[in-house]
């Protein structure tokens, strides 16, 4: 190998190593400190050499993981996250389907128009839904005696109106790569319009649709602001949730660490199996169409 | 396609008509509030003192456990659209600003026994306009914790004055060590005012004139009250990490033994009790300063929203709250906070142990004035109390670094007070 190949090669790996560093310290000091005691991890002071912040706990323990339940239920909203990002993947997914197919395949006047239009909602900063959609759901509930503030539903349509701008465009994108004279042939073959899409057109998009899926996922999963206001007692979700550690008096940072860990865990092992459809759906859909 | 459509109207129909008829029969109200307990703990009282309250009056109360982080975006939401909540906890300084926005409801003291009835300065916490807008449920105040075996060592006595603890300050910092004598908190604390509002007021200074019209802490007692917290920091009795600190970061501090002095709250003693019960420690009053002595006085009001068609429940729920044996079991078994009420608070327990100080400290504590732009003057004094802090961490800190910094927020503060209505 010629020596510019090997020092290209060097600063290769070591710019991977740097971005994979400042990914995992974050993650790797999250570890160290769901077994640190509260206490150790508050009253570290950086200008005393016995009480720096140190990687390996100066007592470990297990009883952040033991009491990770306890002052908070985090179980609970646990279930309640996976509820409702689910609920916001199945329905936004199958929604943006069907709308990026229509987007995709069918030449109707105000089709662009819609296209900039559903793009337009995302360029409005959050908060400004807000109260708007708290609005929404009162007056839904006062005309109709129909509950949606702290309810599944509720907070599943919100979310799939989050999801679905994005989510329609890039698999709109996706299905624009898939040869038109691949429906016309299953439409031939005698298909319906309806069984083209969903026996050959949805095996071919899967890619794309599964990157919609993980990504209507993570959005809801992540979510801060909305489920800090329509959620409650029965819908209070991890995000939201994980910050009733920090109370106006006191700071349990080594209980919190220790509940992102075990909440984590399953979404993690999730991602990792979905990890090939997700870049592979990713990248198709920026480039495609 | 109709038929499904005149089915979907029908099922409409049908549910609002059974909703209309049930929501006469039942009384509830919906309660929400703070995580003033671990939640394991406070979920438990709640649902005792629920069934309670319902096998009384007939009034099922559900409530919810909003965050403080949530906790704002939530009573606004609530008071722009008349829905959510019928009774709500609010912390102190929370009461005038939402009263001012014309979402709570105006309440009669003598319902609730009377104006005298609350810790002084509570009460005008629940204040706005002279008129009350919320009923004080739980006070906090901040004295001075040291550690007995440390005092010991350095052969000290807890200091009756803020000279005097700059002196005791010294004596402990050559006996354990440069910043062992004291934690304070510093950039990272949301209540940081609170820590340096007894030191201005107990230095003779205020935060704002009389009539509410003008900022005042710029001012020498208020320069001098400056210079006096920051030098904690600048003369090695806190360590230069406190500039860092929030309250937790100066409590931990303390309770580790890291520390011999803290200033700190009621709840901390449960802390104490929970991660180091091994701590020799007492507690005394905040010191005397120039001027006397001076403590400040938070907590927490419950309100009724404005736009509750249950007034009449919500204000039975409230006083069943605030009644002396639920007071004393919510703050004394539960929350380690001190009641609002002089009823509960004449209960032997506040006034022994570790506890006579604060008794005694709220006897003469102060509240914020109670006006609607509060938010807004906190979040000023405390912007340039943090640069300052900054300014001495980086060496950028002049001279007359603290006096400018505090004329700039006089200036930002006096444009708040004109936004007052």
């Amino acid at each position: 190998m010629r020596p510019r190949r090997v020092v290209q090669r060097i600063l290769l790996y070591l710019a991977v190593g740097l971005v994979v560093t400042v990914v995992l310290v974050p993650y790797a000091w999250m570890i160290s400190g769901s077994f640190k005691e509260t206490l150790e991890l508050q009253s570290s002071d950086v200008t005393v050499a016995g009480l720096r912040p140190t990687w390996i706990p100066r007592r470990p323990t297990l009883r952040n993981y033991r009491e990770v339940n306890t002052s908070v239920p985090m179980l609970a909203y646990f279930r309640h996250s996976i509820l409702i990002s689910l609920g916001t993947m199945a329905v936004a997914t199958v929604l943006a389907l069907m709308a990026a197919y229509a987007l995709s395949r069918f030449n109707f006047r105000g089709r662009e128009i819609y296209t900039v239009s559903v793009l337009a909602t995302q360029m409005l900063p959050g908060i400004l839904f807000l109260i708007p959609y708290y609005l929404v759901f009162t007056t839904i509930s006062r005309r109709t005696g129909v509950p949606l503030r702290d309810t599944y539903w509720g907070m599943i349509f919100t979310y799939t109106s989050f999801a679905l701008p994005f989510s329609i465009v890039m698999l709109r994108s996706y299905m624009n790569g898939i040869p038109l004279e691949i429906d016309e042939q299953a439409m031939i073959d005698g298909c319906t319009r309806t069984r083209a899409l969903w026996t050959v057109i949805v095996p071919l998009a899967t890619p794309g649709i599964a990157a919609v899926a993980i990504y209507a996922f993570i959005m809801a999963w992540n979510e801060v602001l909305f489920a800090s206001v329509l959620t409650g007692r029965v819908t209070r979700t991890v995000s939201v949730g994980i910050m009733d550690y920090v109370t106006a008096t006191s700071s349990n940072w080594g209980g919190m660490m220790a509940a992102c860990i075990v909440t984590g865990i399953p979404v993690l092992i999730l991602f990792t199996a979905m990890q090939r459809y997700i870049v592979e759906g990713l990248v198709a859909g920026a480039t495609k169409g | 396609m109709r038929r499904c459509l005149r089915a979907i109207v029908m099922l409409a129909f049908l549910l609002s008509v059974l909703t209309s008829m049930t929501s006469g029969a039942v009384r509830e109200i919906t309660f929400w509030v703070m995580p003033n307990a671990p939640q394991d703990t406070h979920t438990a009282w709640l649902d005792s003192s629920i069934e309670e309250f319902r096998k009384e009056t007939g009034i099922t109360v559900h409530y919810e456990i909003v965050g403080w982080g949530d906790a704002w975006n939530r009573l606004v939401a609530a008071i722009t659209t008349g829905e959510g909540a019928d009774v709500v906890q609010i912390g102190t300084t929370w009461n005038p600003q939402l009263a001012a926005m014309k979402g709570l409801a105006r309440l009669d003291p003598a319902e609730y026994g009377s104006a005298g009835a609350f810790m002084p300065a509570n009460y005008e916490s629940a204040t706005y306009k002279g008129a009350a807008y919320g009923v004080p449920w739980f006070a906090e105040t901040r004295c001075l914790f040291y550690n007995t075996d440390h005092f010991t060592q350095a052969k000290v006595q807890p200091p009756g004055t803020y000279a005097e603890l700059v002196e005791v300050g010294k004596a402990l910092v050559k006996a354990r060590g440069a910043g062992t004598a004291i934690a304070i908190a510093g950039n990272q604390a949301w209540d940081l005012l609170h820590n340096w509002a007894i030191v201005l007021w107990a230095f003779g200074g205020d935060l704002v004139s009389p009539d509410f019209k003008k900022a005042t802490f710029n001012g020498p007692e208020g320069v001098a009250a400056m210079n006096w917290y920051v030098d904690l920091v600048r003369t090695g009795l806190a360590s230069k990490a406190c500039a860092e600190y929030n309250q937790p970061n100066a409590d931990a501090a303390f309770i580790n033994g890291n520390v011999s002095m803290a200033f700190m709250g009621p709840w901390n003693v449960a802390d104490i009790m929970h991660d180091n019960p091994s701590l020799k420690y007492d507690i005394v009053e905040p010191p005397v300063g120039p001027k006397g002595r001076a403590a400040f006085s938070g907590g927490s009001n419950l309100a009724i929203l404005a736009a509750s068609r249950k007034q009449a429940d919500a204000k039975a729920w409230i006083k069943f709250l605030i009644r002396k044996d639920t007071l004393i079991s919510y703050t004394k078994d539960l929350t380690h906070m001190l009641p609002a009420t002089k009823e509960a608070f004449a209960d032997p327990f506040f006034s022994t142990g570790v506890n006579r100080a604060f008794k005694a400290a709220l006897e003469y504590a102060t509240a914020y004035p109670p006006l609607g732009v509060w938010g807004s003057i906190e979040n000023d004094i405390t912007g340039e109390f943090k640069a300052i802090f900054t300014d001495y961490v980086t060496g950028q800190l002049g001279p007359n670094g603290v006096q400018q910094h505090l004329n700039t927020a006089a200036q930002r503060v006096d444009v708040s007070l004109k936004n007052e209505r």
